[in-house]
């Protein structure tokens, strides 16, 4: 565990832990690394897995200012130069798909393969559930130990069993005015970025709950169909949206390294990062 | 099944079912009389059960405005009226409890005995809920197939087991701008009517989850004790607040046919 300092003087949290490919896991803006909390043992015995907190939750700065797609992107890159890693598998989930999708366009040197939840855009459905959320932290706070964390996670739909477990893991993580300013900055679109991704790409969505695949919240995989004509597609039977990451750790590691060992980095590849596709 | 006409031309759904003493069951404002249910089947055994939905919800008519505790409690005594019962028991839980306090508080001559959950003022907590809740109205509305009822669903804390029951009937029940409407309604205190409550008088309470007796929600019971002393206190163990009557029917039932038949209305 350590720090980086970004060019804006920001303190951002990440971890490297285990041996094999470097592995990026990015979780959503307010579960931030504690979202891989169950997957993390199954992976870390494969891979050389990076975790960071995106800036304004969690372990990093939490400025109510300064927040964007743009510098979370820029931050994981600082940490991956820093680590001197040339190469790197990415892994997200929730909102950090958004993270994912910009930085494998804009870095795709860097970028071996590409899993995520299919957000690559703001959804109405979205839109709504950030500005209840904003009510919700407007009349109780957040991280006050108050009923802040426990109604988030009720309005994100976490699974009844994770419900306590989420909810003291938003008490730790977020402020209220950062929590905002994160929501603001994921109002982007990045339809563009999609036509720019040529790595391997795989999809992992749940299949029930508000954020399920069929609903607008989780509907940018269709997109994905549409202009990564070869982006593969997991869906998990039962599983709740985005959190299957929590509820599902051994199915889903199971269909990521799947994945993952038909796109193994070649030696030097690793080692420099000169592979081209 | 019928309907009243109210002073104010809304149509105001009610029914009566079951044999004894008058009971009327009064449910909170989303659920109204479908909060009744569960229990339902043991009542009736029981009891004259005389249901309503409040107006604002449910199959009665759901105004955006002219909503008020006053009118509630008015509307449940034209039913009264309508029906020939001259006194009943009154049961209200979660915001039922206003109605129920309202109504003996006003008509005590109408009154049997009462068991409610103790719900009086608006606290801060059910203040704040409620302002998330017409956040949900506005967002998604509720009644019209989307994500509204869910999320007010569990806004309210209701048990998992019954999150899709619960949201099937906020669907079938709700309106958002009479919903707020009855939010509006019931930002009362009637802390001056409790020391008027001179019948036989039972607390109500599931002693866990957010809306549970020692919450800022559930905690009109405190005072209640204060200002009522002789009130007795039945509390559901392992009930989430208000929901024991859908979660623990059989308990809630036996604790409060015990009541009741304690202080018989007819011979």
């Amino acid at each position: 565990m350590s720090y980086v300092t970004s060019k804006d003087g920001l303190k951002i949290w990440y971890d490297i832990t285990g041996d094999g490919e470097p592995l990026v896991l990015i979780g959503g803006s307010s579960l931030v690394h504690r979202q891989w909390d169950f997957m993390l043992p199954l992976l870390q015995d494969r891979f050389k897995v990076v975790l960071y907190d995106q800036r304004g939750a969690g372990l990093s700065d939490r400025p109510s200012s300064g927040i964007s797609v743009e510098k979370w992107v820029d931050d994981l890159k600082m940490i991956l130069d820093l680590a001197g890693i040339k190469k790197a598998h990415l892994f997200a989930t929730s909102n950090g798909s958004l993270v994912a999708i910009r930085f494998a366009a804009k870095y795709h040197e860097i970028t071996r393969t590409l899993i995520h939840y299919g957000i690559y855009k703001f959804t109405d459905q979205y839109r709504k559930m950030s500005r209840i959320g904003a009510t919700i932290i407007d009349e109780f706070g957040i991280g006050n130990r108050s009923l802040g964390g426990y109604f988030l996670s009720r309005m994100f739909g976490t699974p009844p069993l994770y419900e306590d477990w989420v909810a003291r893991r938003f008490e730790e993580n977020l402020s209220p005015d950062p929590w905002k300013a994160m929501h603001k900055a994921l109002d982007v679109d990045l339809t563009k970025e999609l036509q720019r991704i040529k790595v391997p790409q795989m999809i992992l969505v749940g299949e029930k709950g508000p954020l399920g695949k069929d609903t607008d919240y989780a509907s940018g995989w269709r997109e994905f169909k549409r202009f990564c004509p070869e982006t593969e597609f997991e869906v998990k039977r039962g599983s709740n949206g985005t959190f299957l990451v929590l509820t599902h750790p051994a199915e889903v590691a199971k269909v990521v390294i799947d994945f993952l060992s038909k796109h193994k980095m070649k030696p030097e590849e690793e080692k420099h990062g000169l592979y081209r596709e | 099944m019928a309907y009243i006409v109210s002073n104010d031309d809304k149509k105001i759904w009610y029914d009566v079912g079951g044999e004894g003493d008058p009971l009327i069951l009064i449910g909170g404002s989303s659920l109204v009389h479908r909060q009744w249910d569960f229990l339902l089947p043991f009542l009736r055994d029981r009891f004259k059960v005389i249901l309503y939905d409040q107006r604002g919800a449910g199959l009665s008519d759901r105004p955006p405005k002219d909503i008020t505790v006053e009118q509630w409690v008015d509307d449940l005594k034209s039913i009264l009226d309508e029906v020939g019962v001259k006194k009943a028991h009154l049961f209200g839980t979660s915001n039922g409890s206003f109605i129920v306090i309202r109504f003996a508080a006003k008509y005590p001559e109408r009154t049997g005995a009462i068991a409610h959950y103790g719900m009086h003022k608006l606290t801060e907590q059910s203040a704040k809920m409620s302002r998330i809740g017409a956040t949900i109205c506005e967002e998604f509305g509720v009644g019209n197939g989307s994500l509204g009822a869910y999320f007010l669903v569990r806004l309210y804390g209701m048990p998992h087991a019954y999150e899709e029951w619960e949201t099937q009937r906020f669907e079938e029940n709700l309106s958002p701008e009479a919903w707020k409407s009855m939010h509006v309604a019931l930002q009362v205190d009637l802390t001056g009517d409790l020391p008027k409550l001179k019948g036989p008088q039972l607390l109500l309470v599931g002693d866990s989850g957010l809306i549970g007796k020692d919450s800022d929600y559930g905690s009109g019971w405190k005072e209640v004790k204060r200002l009522c002393p002789d009130v007795e206190m039945a509390i559901i163990p392992g009930a989430e607040g208000t929901y024991c009557v859908v979660t623990h029917p059989a308990e809630v039932a036996k604790e409060v046919i015990a009541f009741f038949s304690k202080h018989r209305i007819m011979g």
